[in-house]
């Protein structure tokens, strides 16, 4: 006899992105950030707004809820580490003690609490994963892999930094960990932060600027930073870092070896930087290498699956593909602390409550991240008379046409239709669209739409059936989670060849570089999404019109938010970001809005709003 | 009562804890950190921006 489907609730929070997702019998039924909801970026808050939504997609009451990691463990870990760095850290560590004795230690009595007040009784059913426990079921279990070494790395959870694990069946083995202070993802965020980024927030920034500087450090990270072994296994060198005592990510000693103090925030950014990044970034790369070519050892597995925030360094991502032992890797859409929530819900699925995954993972696999709120026609039809903007509403087809047609003519498009994205990337429901082929379209998008530093790149969404026409890709890569280079045939002559200048590392920004320039790196690289019908189908449909217009598959693809703003989720965030913007059309479920259309009192008024760095 | 019931729970978790670790110096550190934190109502709950001591 077939048991009962099990309902179970999966939350994360009092971290950063915090998130809840709730799954039926193993089967992934809705998933959302908070900060979608409170508008602030990485909202780390317990997630109540969008525990709320979750639960209005259940059929009925939970059977569990799942936290995505174990507090007092943590706990443990920030007391050890008190104790050992006293008298130093004494200013940051009552910083931080007043949010574990008021909230984070009662997160048993805030879930019941909380869930009591929206009509769930889950007293003596609340779960707690461990957090890399969490991460390895998000990464597994929803891949189409039956059996599949899985690599968790991200800055820390309990004491856990990177872990390996062999996944088979229903069955998650760990192997190997290694454990705080001893991090990837803290050395990462260490370099994000001497760099003048916002740690937690500016990685992927760091990401971004490596290819335009020369990986003049590396010698010096390998030699005073880590200690790298052939197995992956490292060690960090704690007399560069401050963390321990928990007030910077870096110390004197770390200035001394890199020549000078952190950059400010906001302050230009020099060769000295893009190198710093350049060189961490092959660090990090290298470190990944090693610790997949351990995993493979250890488990001779076929594929692996990947997970922690260090996933979604998507540069990396592709030399794994590209140089790693796997025949396939499998990187989650919201591979960060976001996705816990889903991996700690799963978790307690298949290894507490013992259900077995499908029998047929490849054909239940999660193949898109549309889990978060839509919104009807007629609801967007209201925000827009609400917001006083004229309108057409078109049939799907047209829509597309009219879209691919001013994106055609250079017009910069911001899409919201169905269901909201889980994770970081905009993947066409919540999407910012350009045309790639110009040239100053990287620039036009960064300082007049998204408000943000010229340098950062963007990424481009293409056909599936056309991807390795202009990508040297042979796979899906539908999460846009993994870099690959522009096809040869599709890069231009005048590209070839530029070193990295000291004197003004922006200065390639300019040059085209093949023939989509607005998405090729300076190194040629793009990190790439694809756009198949079956899992995407309004987006390929838009992709398919300009293609037909143009002859050119591929399209700009960036989130549809600004500077210091999460992505938007309601018809209402879209239309206010449309205002504050310079973006040219708006397609808002079924209809469509020209900004010239706009009377130019509401312009004005929109243009007053002030924006966050990020 | 719903508090007390809760703290009974923590208390608990805290026992089990430390006995599966060994890490029985955890309990008066916790009480001590819980009468201060009763003690101490008006301090702005502001987390510090770094992992270690999050």
């Amino acid at each position: 006899m077939a048991s009962a489907p099990l309902r179970i609730l999966g939350i994360s929070a009092h971290y950063h992105d915090a998130a809840a997702a709730l799954i039926e019998d193993g089967r992934v039924v809705a998933a959302v950030q908070e900060e979608r909801f409170t508008r602030r970026k990485h909202d780390p808050r317990f997630p109540i707004d969008a525990i709320r939504w979750c639960l209005s997609h259940a059929d009925g009451p939970l059977d569990a809820v799942a936290y995505y990691e174990k507090p007092l463990r943590k706990f443990e870990r920030i007391l050890r580490t008190a104790f050992r760095t006293a008298p130093f850290g004494f200013r940051a560590f009552c910083a931080a003690m007043p949010l574990w004795i008021r909230e984070k230690l009662w997160i048993r009595m805030q879930i019941e609490d909380a869930l009591a007040d929206l009509g769930h009784d889950v007293r003596d059913r609340i779960f707690f994963a461990d957090h890399h426990q969490s991460h390895a079921a998000s990464a597994f279990y929803p891949s189409p892999h039956r059996e599949a070494a899985i690599l968790t790395v991200d800055g820390v959870g309990e004491w856990a930094t990177t872990t390996i694990a062999h996944g088979r069946g229903r069955d998650i083995t760990p192997l190997r960990q290694i454990s705080f202070p001893h991090s990837l993802g803290l050395l990462y965020s260490a370099f994000t932060y001497y760099c003048g980024f916002r740690v937690n927030s500016g990685e992927y920034k760091l990401m971004g600027l490596a290819p335009y500087g020369a990986p003049r450090y590396v010698q010096a990270i390998r030699d005073h930073l880590i200690d790298l072994q052939p197995d992956g296994s490292f060690r960090l060198n704690m007399d560069y870092f401050g963390y321990l005592r928990g007030e910077t990510m870096t110390n004197r000693r770390f200035e001394t070896l890199f020549g000078g103090p952190p950059r400010r925030p906001e302050a230009p950014i020099t060769a000295r930087e893009c190198d710093l990044a350049r060189s961490v970034q092959q660090v990090i790369e290298t470190a990944l290498l090693a610790l997949a070519r351990e995993a493979h050892r250890l488990t001779h597995a076929p594929a692996l699956c990947l997970a922690g925030g260090v996933a979604l360094n998507c540069v990396a991502n592709g030399r794994l593909l590209r140089e790693g032992p796997f025949a396939d890797i499998w990187i989650r859409p919201a591979a960060g602390d976001a996705g816990g929530a889903l991996g700690a819900a799963l978790a307690v699925h298949h290894l507490h409550f013992q259900r077995e995954r499908s029998t047929d993972p490849a054909a239940t696999s999660m193949r898109h991240a549309f889990l978060g709120p839509e919104f009807t026609d007629a609801e967007c039809a209201d925000a827009l008379r609400a917001a006083g903007l004229r309108y057409t509403t078109l049939a799907p087809e047209a829509l597309a046409a009219t879209v691919a047609r001013r994106l055609a003519e250079g017009a910069v498009v911001g899409v919201h239709a169905g269901r909201a994205e889980f994770g970081p990337r905009a993947l066409g429901h919540r999407s910012i669209l350009a045309d790639p082929r110009r040239r100053d379209m990287q620039r036009t998008l960064n300082l007049k739409i998204k408000k943000r530093e010229s340098f950062r790149p963007f990424a481009p969404a293409v056909l599936a059936e056309h991807a390795a026409d202009y990508f040297a890709i042979d796979r899906p890569s539908p999460f846009m989670l993994i870099t690959a280079p522009v096809a040869e045939k599709r890069r231009l002559a005048e590209s070839s060849g530029e070193p990295p200048c000291d004197d003004n590392p922006f200065a390639s920004l300019v040059t085209v570089r093949s023939e989509i320039p607005a998405v090729t790196h300076v190194d040629h690289s793009a990190r790439i999404q694809t756009v198949d019908r079956e899992s995407n189908p309004r987006f390929h449909r838009i992709l398919s019109a300009f293609a037909d217009l143009t002859g050119c598959p591929v399209l700009v693809n960036t989130s549809f938010n600004v500077r210091g703003e999460p992505p938007v989720l309601t018809p209402r965030d879209a239309i206010e970001c449309f205002l504050a913007t310079e973006m040219d059309a708006l397609a808002l479920g079924a209809h469509f809005v020209e900004k010239r259309d706009v009377p130019p009192a509401l312009l004005s008024l929109a243009a007053r709003r002030t924006f966050q760095p990020d | 009562m719903r508090f007390l019931r809760h703290l009974r729970g923590l208390l608990r978790e805290m026992f089990q804890f430390a006995r599966e670790n060994k890490a029985w110096w955890i309990i008066p550190v916790v009480i001590v950190l819980l009468l201060a934190g009763l003690i101490i109502v008006g301090v702005t709950a502001v987390s510090p921006f770094v992992y270690s001591l999050f």
